[in-house]
């Protein structure tokens, strides 16, 4: 992040409109790529969006490092999803009923690489949205999503098992 | 497994751009309503002086600070003392501030830049309607005359409105000063007993700072200043602000020359408000003073190599210092400093924009800066994960009944990354 970037970002926290919008506006792209990652279609991303930049700028005074802003920005907008899977009943999952969701799907069409992705619990699909999709490295993961890199990595190796297997049982 | 042309391949949306503008524009919306709503419930502590005792902004305005300050301190010249000095006070207000010093020479710097000493060109030369700077011994005014930072030439002028800078502490990052406000007229119409109750005046100021060498900052980006005291009578005010939100990675030295100009305050006490317009330019030299009044070393862990290395006493702040390796820090893994004092109370930031930070080696020490009560007995410094108490958090800050601040205290001491508790002097 270079130093026009920090300046606007600490204007922004200032309370300067054109900052504000200047900032989202450069990173209009990931935001919204990211979303849709999460949300799978337009119109939810475009809210997912929205919803994330109201968070960002109410709670943009509790910033402390500038140049961290995109991984504050990404949390934010996890959280944000998060909230929506949970508000839609699609984040009830146990470790357990993700298996089970996985093994039910034998009279559907084949469950495809995106949809098991969609059954994986939190942190696992974060992780493999963030490093797969996105190509964040497992310690940029680490960072945003606030766990201990080992962690992370245990949690990846998990996931992709975890993927593996509910592929395997399609098949 | 890499998915990356999944990511490449999702289309932006025209109406992107629209619902981005459009979140920004409802955020700023929500902001300012937030900030507005806060600042009006500083100002709604003025409504009494009493009901100022237990709201966080007012920490400086208890009773009895009230009833000495009535008794045995005057005003003028010793406006710290006046605010913060209580019968229980360890720390002499009245000998903290130094008295401000005006550069009064500025106006005529500027406009005769040819006639400054060596050494000093540049501080006098009217370039983008920047003032001229006097030399420092000759054009100051005798400590303690009245006028206070009000230069010559803008004490004469007929502002019914008079601002001037009496004190000033900076420890080389926060300043803080003491303003004297007066008026010809009363400052609220129809408001007569308003002596003796608290109030804060906000100003849309511009301040900077000025080195010897010319070479100036502008520092309080926020463009506006608070200051926070109570009305000696219906035409005098006299409070405390802390300069801008600090003054940044600026490094501040002895003999640099602090200026603020503005045009517009607005009044506050109790429930009513006035707005006042003028031109004020004030000006003071600073001298910082290094050591703390107190420091208590903790070099307690928090999270592998970071540190909660001490806790600084300052005459308006508590500095708490945390040590980290160059590269990382707490706050990007949302651990965040919170204090208590001994009534319950959750301090504030002192500074709301920012922490500050010192690299020394191999390490870095981020400074959490709050505002200390004068009254405060004893702190509690805690280090908290943000993220994993968020919900208790929101309980105890918005909730319809929330905890009590003894509580959050016990609640903090079971759950945190580790405290450390600071009796004051």
């Amino acid at each position: 992040m270079d130093s026009l970037e920090i300046d606007l970002i600490k204007r922004a926290q200032n309370g300067e409109r054109e900052a504000m919008e200047q900032i989202f506006l450069m990173e209009r792209e990931y935001l919204y790529k990211m979303a849709f990652l999460y949300m799978k279609n337009k119109e939810d991303s475009l809210d997912l969006v929205q919803e994330c930049i109201l968070r960002c700028i109410t709670s943009i005074r509790s910033l402390k490092q500038p140049q961290y802003f995109r991984t504050w920005m990404t949390r934010i907008l996890i959280n944000c999803a998060h909230e929506e899977w949970a508000r839609r009943g699609r984040y009830d999952f146990t470790e357990e009923e993700v298996f089970t969701a996985g093994e039910s799907f034998p009279d559907e069409e084949r469950m495809d690489l995106y949809h098991a992705i969609d059954c994986l619990n939190f942190p696992y699909r974060d992780i493999i949205i963030q490093h797969y999709f996105v190509g964040n490295k497992l310690n940029e993961i680490a960072r945003t999503l606030n766990l201990p890199i080992g962690t992370v990595k245990v949690y990846h190796s998990r996931a992709k098992s975890r993927l593996k297997c509910m592929l395997e049982v399609e098949e | 497994m890499t998915e990356y042309r999944v990511w490449d391949e999702i289309e932006i949306p025209k109406e992107l751009d629209k619902v981005i503008k459009d979140a920004v524009e409802e955020g700023h919306r929500r902001l300012q309503r937030k900030r507005k709503g806060k600042y009006l419930r500083v100002a709604a502590i003025s409504m009494a002086t009493a009901a100022a005792c237990f709201i966080a902004v007012a920490v400086g305005f208890t009773n009895p600070v009230v009833a000495r300050a009535y008794s045995n301190i005057p005003v003028i010249g010793n406006i710290f003392a006046y605010l913060y000095d209580t019968a229980d006070s360890g720390i002499p207000y009245a000998q903290v501030g130094e008295a401000a010093v005006p550069v009064k020479e500025w106006d005529e710097a500027a406009q005769n830049p040819g006639q400054e000493e060596p050494g000093r060109e540049g501080l006098g030369q009217k370039e983008s309607g920047q003032k001229g700077l006097g030399q420092g011994g000759s054009g100051q005014e005798e400590l303690g005359q009245q006028g206070g930072a009000v230069p010559d030439g803008e004490a004469d002028t007929e502002d019914p409105v008079q601002i001037a800078i009496q004190e000033y502490f900076c420890d080389g990052y926060s300043l803080y000063l003491s303003f004297e406000v007066s008026s010809e007229e009363p400052f609220m119409e129809g408001v007569t007993d308003i002596a003796g109750k608290a109030g804060s005046i906000f100003l849309y100021a511009t301040e900077t700072i000025a080195t010897e060498t010319g070479e100036r900052a502008e520092i309080g980006k926020n463009g506006s200043m608070v200051i926070r005291g109570m009305f000696t009578d219906e035409r005098t005010f006299v409070g405390i602000a802390r300069s801008g939100g600090s003054l940044d990675e600026y490094p501040v030295k002895d003999g640099m020359v602090y200026e603020m100009d503005s045009a517009h305050m607005r009044v506050f006490a109790g429930e009513q408000e006035a707005d006042i317009r003028g031109e004020w330019k004030v000006s003071t030299e600073i001298a910082c003073t290094g050591e703390s009044l107190m420091t208590e070393s903790l070099g307690q862990t928090i999270r592998g190599d970071c540190v909660l290395k001490e806790v600084r006493i300052q005459p308006y702040e508590i500095q708490v210092v945390i040590e980290e390796p160059k590269g990382r820090s707490l706050a990007d893994e949302f651990v965040l400093i919170e204090v208590f004092d001994d009534q319950g109370r959750r301090l504030s930031w002192a500074s709301q924009s920012s922490n500050r930070f010192v690299e020394e080696g191999d390490m870095r020490q981020e400074v959490w800066m709050f505002e200390k009560p004068a009254d405060a007995q004893k702190v509690t410094v805690f280090a908290v994960d943000e993220l994993k108490w968020m919900d208790e958090w929101k309980g105890y800050l918005y909730s319809d009944d929330p905890w009590s601040g003894e509580q959050m205290v016990e609640f903090l001491k079971e759950n945190c990354f580790t405290y450390g508790e600071v009796e004051l002097p």
